[in-house]
């Protein structure tokens, strides 16, 4: 059997591109959701849904408040859409999650268009020595 | 309802301990003494009895104790009072069923149904009714077998809701748990132990003389195969005269010459020996014939050599490994490209696909689009099985020739016979805690002893002793140590424990030098014990390592844990603990154990939880919509839980039932234990036991073991003329095991209601034997 994605091909991915696919997973995962709503298989949508909040976490963590405002703006969104969809999770409301899925399609589209561009994300150089402070940081405590 | 339930149960303990007349109780009439005389069980207590008239014809019965001399005996009368009740009852019963909407004359099951539960004092809500009534007339069976479920929820005191009604049904009259197992799995398809359900999946086409082959394989799987088949296979193919095939030759005739070897062996008496050669044999012959299959299958490949399959074959790899979603959608287009003027491969599909992957990927969505062509390259997998990639099938092998070359060579180390001791770190713990549990019970002993000796507090010395006693029942039964034990290591435990108490018995009687020697006795025993646990078994790795091979479904984890729940008794020494293991893994404690982890945190490992039948069942039930069979196997477990639910009477009734494996097949055992409550558990002391075996040579078998005292009964229900002489010899034995462990065998005495012949040898009813006291001091609670 052949999985959509190999460890293979994430080991491989830049950064960005698995940002990309962080946003990409949840739009699949919101428009399962709403599938598996419609069709009351509750147990399974909550579970897709779960998997959202999950990725919104993990992108809300991977933000650097320090890069400007963007950062900040970037993080209430994410809050304002894990809270929605946990209501929309205890309502079963279909509607909510529409309303997610539009709010973040933009962003994701502006993402695309960036990668498509290959802009070169040079970072500054404040922002890689917090960085790599981070990353030992990360070491050590693994 | 709950506090009425509570009620009852507090005034029916207080009368547990004296019997007064007037009082009504089931009876069980154990010897006819002839006239009016009998031996009866009442309460869990053994008396000797007087009927008011005959004895009844019946051995269990109600009645009604009229007096209670001093000498003991009862007097006691049949009681029909409780008819009396039912007449009074039923005109208010009519009012009832008609106000719940019933016409107490259109459902006369109903009425009957309602008047057991009023006998018990339940008043049934409307709703409840209309629960009721939905069962009778929907459940299947016959009326008699409803009427018997309900009794029992009744009798239980259990909450009338559809699932339990249908739960116990289930347990009580529907399908044993063995054909309900066997169903479940005919129905997903794994190989249940010894039931052979056998997939021949191999995805491709055989070739007809190929089939030859696998029919040979499969029939050295199940065991039974012709050495003449084989032979012919040998002759066809020689007619080939290729070189590989002459070293395939060769190989499946060393296999069996170890065969005849193994044979050879079981004659001269080394049976396990011989078996393990044969075993080997078969697995040799087996992966020679799998490898002839194998290569007729890439002969096959080769006869049509194919460049493009080549190229999908690629292309099914550079996918996989690509990061790049362009560069991907590049290449299938290459692919697609070069196929165009193929014939034999479809590729209208993987075209559809890939147009569908490149509009994802232009939108951005690589998830999608990677998706999709995943999608298309499992279904080209499928189409043309040849591109699957290579080399699965030889690890497999590997795997497979690795094992038997480990079992070959501790079969040439034979002579030296080497035994391969682990001593993990898991098992030095053991033997620390042991220690340490030793260390404490000597010394409470010690401190016993000293009590006594120096005429200190009688009372003290006695709550120290308790506590002596309860530690090491708990280390017997509740640690893991017995299963590292040998025999005799747990059967001098036993003996500590059972003798103790006897010393706890004299203290009460007052007989403090006895109880001091005793004390001391075992003090010394104790001592004298020591623990060394370590893994010594060679036959484990190689499981442990057939395990590894392959990734496992849930379908065969079930399959996996059904064949732990039944492994035969004989091939585990059987102890306490280890019965104790076997209804662990048939989930009947499942409910205990899972809340036992969440309030004591990690203690015992959420893997070990989910090892259990019922867990796996549940799983099943829940994620799969199409096993209807494993909620009906569910359904039978947890009536078994139902109806082991706690008695607000202080009699406890349980009744387990268990698959089993029994000479090579799966067979039913019921388990009903009669006894007394002490506190949160059943009084193992005293309790009645019996066993119903369905065997197929012998029909269905009863065996009723009584405990009193640890003094021991043992009954057999069976119609073989002559059983009594069969069981002669190991009347011995039997006693001589059960003095061990510190019981007296009384009587063995044989019993003809039903079932014909038998021809089972002694050694089958010895293995239900021992089992039977190892019941002792298990917590049912569910």
């Amino acid at each position: 059997m052949m999985e959509a994605l190999t460890k293979d091909v994430i080991f491989k991915k830049s950064p960005q591109e698995l940002t990309a696919l962080l946003y990409e997973g949840i739009i699949d995962n919101l428009e399962q959701a709403i599938e598996l709503i419609n069709e009351k298989s509750y147990v399974q949508a909550n579970a897709k849904l779960q998997r959202t909040n999950d990725i919104l976490h993990r992108l809300g963590v991977g933000l650097k408040y320090e890069a400007g405002p963007i950062g900040q703006q970037l993080d209430m969104l994410y809050n304002y859409m894990a809270d929605q969809i946990i209501i929309a999770n205890v309502k079963k409301d279909v509607s909510i999650l529409r309303d997610m899925i539009t709010l973040i399609e933009p962003i994701i589209h502006a993402w695309n268009e960036i990668l498509k561009k290959k802009v070169n994300v040079s970072q500054s150089s404040t922002v890689r020595k917090v960085s790599a402070y981070e990353n030992s940081i990360m070491r050590v405590q693994n | 309802m709950q506090v009425t339930n509570q009620m009852v149960s507090r005034q029916l303990n207080d009368h547990k301990a004296s019997i007064s007349s007037g009082e009504i109780g089931s009876v069980l009439i154990k010897d006819r003494l002839g006239g009016n005389e009998a031996t009866v069980l009442f309460k869990g207590q053994e008396f000797s009895a007087r009927f008011d008239g005959q004895v009844p014809s019946s051995d269990r019965l109600l009645a009604e104790v009229v007096d209670r001399p001093e000498s003991g005996r009862l007097v006691l009368r049949e009681a029909s009072a409780s008819l009396a009740m039912k007449a009074a009852n039923a005109e208010s019963l009519n009012g009832r069923l008609l106000k719940a909407g019933f016409d107490p004359g259109a459902f006369p099951e109903l009425k009957d149904a309602v008047r057991v539960f009023d006998a018990k004092g339940i008043q049934l809500t409307k709703d409840e009714m209309v629960t009721l009534q939905k069962f009778l007339t929907e459940a299947q069976g016959k009326p008699m077998e409803k009427m018997e479920t309900v009794n029992a929820l009744a009798q239980k005191n259990l909450p009338m809701a559809a699932n339990h009604l249908n739960a116990i049904h289930t347990a009580l009259h529907g399908m044993g748990m063995k054909d309900a197992l066997r169903e479940l799995a005919g129905e997903i398809k794994v190989e249940m132990p010894k039931g052979h359900a056998n997939s021949t999946d191999s995805g491709v086409n055989p070739k007809p003389e190929l089939k030859n082959i696998e029919q040979i394989i499969r029939d050295l799987k199940n065991g039974n195969v012709s050495l003449k088949d084989i032979e012919a296979l040998v002759r066809r193919l020689d007619a080939n005269g290729r070189p590989e095939m002459e070293q395939l030759k060769q190989e499946i005739t060393k296999a069996l010459q170890i065969h005849a070897a193994g044979t050879d062996r079981v004659r001269q008496g080394a049976i396990a020996d011989g078996e393990k050669l044969q075993r080997i044999a078969a697995a040799r012959l087996r992966e020679a014939l799998e490898f002839l299959t194998a290569q007729n299958m890439k002969q096959a490949i080769i006869e049509t050599p194919d460049q493009d399959m080549l190229l999908l074959k690629s292309l099914l790899k550079d996918v996989q490994k690509e990061a790049s979603l362009t560069k991907i959608l590049d290449i299938i287009e290459k692919v697609l490209d070069e196929l165009k003027g193929n014939k034999t491969i479809d590729i209208t599909q993987l075209k559809a696909s890939f147009e569908k992957a490149t509009q994802m990927a232009e939108q951005g969505r690589e998830l999608s689009a990677r998706k999709v062509v995943a999608e298309a390259m499992n279904q080209l997998e499928k189409d043309h099985p040849s591109i699957q990639k290579g080399g699965e099938q030889l690890t497999l092998t590997e795997a497979e020739q690795y094992a038997i070359n480990e079992s070959l060579q501790s079969l040439a180390l034979q002579s030296k016979s080497v035994l391969v001791m682990e001593i993990t770190q898991k098992l030095s713990q053991l033997a620390i805690d042991f220690k340490k549990i030793k260390q404490e019970i000597t010394k409470s002993l010690d401190h016993v002893a000293l009590m006594l000796d120096k005429g200190g507090s009688k009372v003290n010395a006695r709550q120290t002793l308790d506590a002596a006693i309860n530690k090491l029942d708990n280390a017997i039964l509740k640690s893991n140590f017995m299963l590292y034990t040998d025999m005799l290591t747990e059967k001098k435990m036993l003996t500590a424990s059972s003798r103790l108490s006897e010393a706890r018995n004299l203290l009460a009687k007052g007989e403090y030098t006895a109880a001091i020697t005793i004390v001391k006795d075992v003090k010394a025993t104790l001592d004298q014990i020591i623990f060394k646990p370590s893994n010594t078994r060679v036959q484990h790795f190689v499981n442990e390592q057939s395990l590894l091979r392959t990734t496992v479904t849930s379908d065969e984890q079930l399959a996996q844990a059904v064949r732990q729940a039944v492994r035969p008794m004989p091939d585990q020494d059987y102890s306490a603990r280890q019965v104790f293991e076997s209804v662990r893994r048939l989930g009947l404690t499942h409910e205990n154990d899972a809340a036992n982890s969440l309030v004591f945190g990690s203690k015992g490992d959420q893997g070990d939880l989910n090892q259990n039948l019922k867990a796996r069942l549940i799983q099943m039930a829940q994620d799969a919509d199409g096993y209807p069979k494993a909620e009906q196997t569910l359904a039978n477990l947890t009536g078994q839980q139902l109806l082991n639910k706690q008695d607000s009477s202080g009699m406890q009734n349980l009744f387990l039932q268990m698959p089993f494996l029994l000479n090579q097949e799966m067979e039913n055992i019921k388990v009903f234990i009669n006894s007394q409550k002490s506190g949160e558990k059943i009084d193992w002391e005293n309790c009645s036991l019996y066993f119903v075996l369905e065997t197929k040579k012998l029909g269905e078998v009863g065996i009723q073991v009584t405990a009193q005292n640890r003094n021991i009964s043992i009954t057999f229900n069976s119609k073989k003329d002559g059983l009594d002489k069969l069981l002669d010899p190991m009347t011995e034995i039997s006693k001589e095991r059960l003095q061990e462990i510190g019981y007296k065998l009384e009587a063995l005495k044989t019993k003809k209601p039903a079932v014909e012949a038998e021809t089972e040898s002694t050694d089958q009813q010895t293995v239900k034997l021992t089992p039977a006291f190892t019941e002792k001091g298990y917590n049912f609670t569910i």
